[in-house]
């Protein structure tokens, strides 16, 4: 992503076309990176979610710049409609889990107004365009329930009262990988919901020291200065992504020849589920988009699938890197893919 | 486009292959335990290291530390002998089973066990360190050259498990060997190849059936007994090289300075390799006990040892030239008494210079080869076998009645030595007056004395001296062999006066004839006797074999070869249809060989074809399949120097990676797999450079980064085509 270049031909920017959507994802990712150094492959990730309307869970330490990054996604993102169109979504929140959350806490609820005598609705955090839940572990089922709900379905129900959430709804919720006593782990169905898990490692000595070097400037907000991309752009984007970029029939095919291959894989237990590779048609378009091609190539499966796939395999005893298995799977079908290109029709 | 920091390198990762390790070690374990203990032992052993290495497949994955796994195998082998030896000692098991049965049980324990953790040892050596791969074939290499090298020097009746049943099926087991030679190291380079490019593993087996094929012939038309030095050390360690004039006591202990020397190392083997194999129409029993083949007799003195004699008409009887048609020779042996007259078939397994026939041969004659692949040559001999008891021939005169003095005396000439007499008189002394003029009885009397007094060896040398025979006769200890031997013996009997002479060639014992009609003649059997000759019986053999030996007495354990050699002798025409098949397919073979080079030459004319035609072609013609064509054309320029996508690797990593080198490959490859993948605007990386021109582009900017040498073996190479992908 730090050398996204629009490949294309220099058409005019319009909003049917890739180069349109290349622009606003290049316009959020400067804005983002300005305030979060040394993660340009998180970001291409979160981006990549973002757009092919998806969920991330980020698998981290404490301070390793994961609300950072999701306020900055947050006030990237305007939204220019007049208030009552827009409701009350707010363009970022942060929900921090706990074992004593309810349900309602999220969802929001009904307060009973002296003034008018009746019930008016109080909508929760998840009303937001971007929402950090951060350390979704440390919760009871039942919210984590009501939270991957609400990923799902893109709505709440409260007083019996279904209620749409934004349509940019998108969720970065965090998860502490070592500290586990007194939390709920995620089970495999759960994390189902999860486009990507990406594991952050610490970034690296240059990266940190240039995270050192521009404390200040971050500080006074050097990100805000950068033009913010509008609600409405980012969903125009989506649904260009899913109009223009081409996915191959071959493409399809290799990706059920992986889901095969890893479904009878002996160290596998649970192969990936169908869905899994319903959600991947539309982060493979969108990976393509981000690098300025209007097609999905093997390069997007070789990158992606370890990613979309690596959180919703279940290891038998004896495998311990998901990642190794996938590649296993990849490989044969890759290179078949690669040699199909050469033959022609 | 970036690599990601998760960008995935997809490793070469060759997936395990069990089985085939499995039956690798199993086989390997079957043919080493075979020879060394029971047969069922041998399938323990089979079955322990197959089971061996299906355990080290699962050992592995447990993530223990090599040298646990390694010194845990050997721990376990030494532990599992241990309680094999107590359970075998054991008085319990002993009363519940026969002595049998528990050499059975101890016997299959012991080879299972030892098989089952040394597989257990190699594979996970071998899973964790690929280069211990080579352990793994090199076991099975030694357990297929370990049973087949008992094959070797012309042993074509060993090992007798295999080569019988070959043989049982008509076919000649150097062949079957050769075969599961090459059938080992196909599969071995199929081990090796297995899991990576279909394309190298074919190459590779192409490789080594081309080497197996170009093997085949050149050992067969090479037989490894016609290696001159072997022969040569073989004929000459007992004095009986033809060509070094072998008669002389002191002529035969100066050649055998140096054979004495090599027999350490050298001996045994040449000694055991084969020379001929003799076919008997008749059954006869020999006089002396032992089948005489003479090739050269040695009567003329010439100062220091016996010679061929070089005046004319003597030693007829001594031809050592082949026939090429039926000739008689002459000799005494043709009116002489007490002879039985059997015909011999000789075929000849080593190139001899000299021809040997059963003495007293009448006539010779040559034969058609019964087994070209096999025999050097064949030739019939009639001889007139002396049969009877010596005894019979007491009384007879020495020498022959129409003799002149000129060949008596040459008969009788001996080194003017007093020793020689001195000796001759004790002996003729202590023989009973009434005999002191019997030719026979002295000839028996100096045989008993020599045999008494001396001792065979051959550690002794009595070379370079004035007369050697008289070094060995009159030392202290008189250490020496057949050569010593009889011209002692020879001398000792001109003294007496009684015609001797020293004959070479090769002594067989009666008994090695085993019942059968077949004597098969090997290179140690090579020999030389002392013959007196007695009015109207001819020459008679008088074999001095010493009492005291320091030699290992020779066994004859070659009976099947024996057999097996006398049944392919036999053949001659008789079995005209089954001896053409063999070299029928051979010469096919050797025909079809001959077409190689020009297939070769062809093929590589084809691949350069093609190798122009993709680098060139869609330059010269683009067409609708331009990108892809365009694309290939580029790609055959960067195989051409090494430049290869990884297995696995997508096409635009590819380019990525090449791209500091090569950076109009990026595009085409955009442009090639965007029209593949269905791109709108495939075309739109180019820049508007033209499509056909990029392939041409890409070769320009190789050249700048490729070094002039490895440019000029890229466009050599003619399959380097082969190789992009």
């Amino acid at each position: 992503m730090v050398q996204m270049v629009n490949t294309l031909s220099p058409e005019p920017v319009g909003p049917k076309n890739i180069a349109y959507g290349h622009e606003v994802a290049r316009r959020l990712f400067d804005r983002v990176r300005a305030a979060v150094r040394g993660r340009d492959d998180v970001i291409e990730l979160v981006l990549t979610a973002l757009f092919a309307d998806g969920h991330i869970l980020l698998e981290d330490f404490p301070g390793s710049g994961k609300t950072t990054l999701a306020k900055a996604l947050g006030e990237s993102i305007v939204d220019p409609r007049p208030d009552p169109e827009r409701g009350l979504i707010e363009s970022f929140r942060r929900i921090q889990f706990t074992p004593d959350l309810l349900p309602s806490d999220l969802t929001g609820t009904s307060i009973f107004e002296p003034n008018t005598g009746a019930f008016t609705f109080r909508p929760g955090p998840i009303f937001a365009h971007v929402v950090l839940a951060d350390e979704i572990n440390r919760t009871s089922p039942k919210v984590q329930s009501a939270m991957l709900e609400a990923m799902a379905e893109k709505q709440v129900t409260v007083d019996n009262k279904t209620r749409p959430l934004d349509a940019l709804f998108f969720v970065i919720a965090t998860q502490n990988p070592l500290d586990l006593a007194g939390t709920y782990p995620l089970p495999v169905a759960q994390l189902d919901r999860f486009l990507f898990k990406i594991r952050m490692t610490h970034i690296d000595r240059a990266a940190e020291l240039e995270v050192l070097s521009t404390l200040r400037q971050r500080k006074a907000g050097a990100g805000r200065a950068l033009p913010p991309v509008t609600r409405t752009e980012i969903l125009e984007t989506r649904a260009l992504i899913e109009e223009q970029v081409q996915v191959h029939p071959m493409i399809q095919e290799a990706l059920v020849d992986i889901a095969t291959h890893l479904r009878v894989d002996r160290r596998v237990l649970q192969g990936v589920s169908t869905r899994a590779l319903v959600l991947a048609v539309p982060a493979l378009q969108t990976r393509a988009m981000l690098y300025g091609r209007d097609y999905v190539g093997a390069e997007d499966l070789e990158a992606l699938l370890p990613r979309i796939f690596g959180h919703r395999l279940e290891l038998g005893a004896g495998a311990t890197e998901a990642d190794q298995v996938i590649k296993a799977a990849l490989a044969p079908v890759l290179e078949r893919l690669a040699r199909a290109t050469l033959r022609g029709a | 486009m970036t690599s990601s920091a998760f960008a995935l390198s997809v490793p070469d990762a060759a997936p395990p292959r069990p089985w085939l390790h499995a039956l690798v070690l199993a086989a390997a374990a079957l043919v080493l335990c075979w020879p060394v203990t029971l047969a069922s032992s041998a399938f323990a052993g089979a079955a322990g290291a197959l089971f061996g290495t299906f355990l080290a497949e699962r050992l592995i994955l447990a993530r223990w530390r090599l040298w646990v796994l390694i010194s845990g195998s050997l721990a376990g082998g030494v532990l599992g002998a241990f309680l094999v030896g107590q359970l075998l000692d054991s008085a319990t098991l002993g009363e519940l089973l026969s002595p049998t049965r528990l050499l059975w049980l101890g016997e299959a324990l012991t080879y299972g066990g030892l098989c089952f953790f040394g597989s257990v040892a190699i594979r996970t050596l071998a899973i964790r360190f690929r280069a211990a791969l080579a352990l793994e074939g090199g076991l099975a290499v030694l357990a297929v050259a370990a049973t087949v090298s008992a094959h070797r020097d012309g042993m074509i009746a060993r090992p007798l498990e295999v080569s019988d049943w070959f043989w049982g099926q008509g076919i000649d087991p150097v062949f079957a060997f050769l075969g599961v030679g090459l059938l080992g190291s196909v599969l071995f380079a199929g081990i090796l190849a297995y899991g990576r490019s279909a394309k190298r593993a074919l190459l590779q087996l192409l490789v080594v059936l081309i080497l197996g094929l170009f093997l085949a012939l050149r050992i067969h038309s090479k037989d490894p007994t016609l290696d001159p030095k072997g022969a040569g050390a073989a004929q000459g360690q007992e004095g009986k090289d033809p060509r070094q004039g072998q008669g002389g006591g002191g002529g035969g202990q100066n050649q055998n300075q140096k054979p004495n020397d090599d027999l350490p190392s050298n001996g045994q083997n040449s000694q055991e390799r084969p020379a001929a194999v003799v076919v008997f129409h008749k059954d006869v029993v020999p006089a002396a006990g032992a089948f005489y083949f003479r090739h050269g007799a040695f009567s003329q003195f010439n100062g220091t040892r016996l010679v061929e004699a070089t005046i004319p008409g003597l030693d007829p009887d001594a031809r050592h030239t082949f026939p090429v048609e039926l000739e008689a020779i002459p000799g005494p042996q043709h009116e002489a008494l007490d002879r039985s007259e059997v015909a011999t078939d000789v075929a000849l397994l080593t190139e001899h210079s000299r021809m040997f026939a059963l003495a007293d041969a009448t006539v010779v004659e040559p034969m058609a080869n019964p087994e070209p692949a096999r025999f050097r040559r064949a030739y019939r001999v009639v001889s007139k076998v002396l049969v009877g008891e010596y005894q019979q021939w007491m009384g007879l005169e020495p020498g022959d009645p129409t003799w002149d003095d000129e060949t008596w005396a040459h008969y009788t000439q001996l080194p003017k030595d007093e020793r020689y007499y001195q000796l001759a008189s004790d002996i003729k002394a202590s023989v009973k007056e009434e005999y002191q003029d019997d030719p026979l009885v002295l000839a028996l009397a100096v045989k008993s004395y020599l045999e008494k007094s001396s001792t065979y060896s051959f550690k002794r040398s009595y070379a370079g001296t004035e007369d050697p025979t008289g070094d060995f006769l009159f030392s202290e200890d008189r250490r020496g062999y057949c050569v010593h031997l009889s011209h002692s013996a020879a001398y000792l009997l001109r003294a007496l006066g009684v015609p001797t002479r020293v004959s070479a060639g090769y002594a067989i014992p009666t008994s090695n004839l085993a019942g059968g009609s077949a004597l098969l003649i090997k290179q140690g059997d090579a020999h030389a006797w002392a013959e007196i000759y007695l009015a109207g019986l001819g020459w008679i053999p008088i074999e001095v074999t010493p009492e005291k030996t320091d030699v290992e007495p020779k066994r004859f354990e070659e009976k099947d070869l024996q057999q097996l050699l006398g049944e392919m002798a036999r053949k001659e025409g008789r079995n005209q249809r089954q001896a053409a098949s063999g070299p029928k397919l051979i010469d096919l073979l050797k025909k079809l060989w001959s077409y190689v080079p020009w297939a070769l030459l062809l093929a590589l004319a084809v691949s350069y074809a093609i190798k122009l035609w993709r680098l060139y072609g869609p330059v010269l013609f683009p067409g609708k399949k331009a990108p892809r064509l365009a694309y290939r054309a580029a790609l055959d320029r960067l195989a051409m120097f090494g430049l290869v996508r990884e297995h696995g690797e997508p096409r635009e990593r590819f380019a990525q990676r090449v791209k500091d080198r090569v950076p109009s490959f990026l595009p085409l490859t955009q442009a090639h797999v965007g029209s593949a993948f269905g791109s709108r605007a495939p075309f739109a990386t180019l820049d508007g450079a033209r499509l056909e021109r990029l392939p041409l582009r890409v070769g320009q900017e190789l050249a700048t980064v490729v070094p002039w040498w490895r440019r000029v073996l890229g466009a050599l190479n003619p399959l380097s085509w082969w190789w992009s992908r």
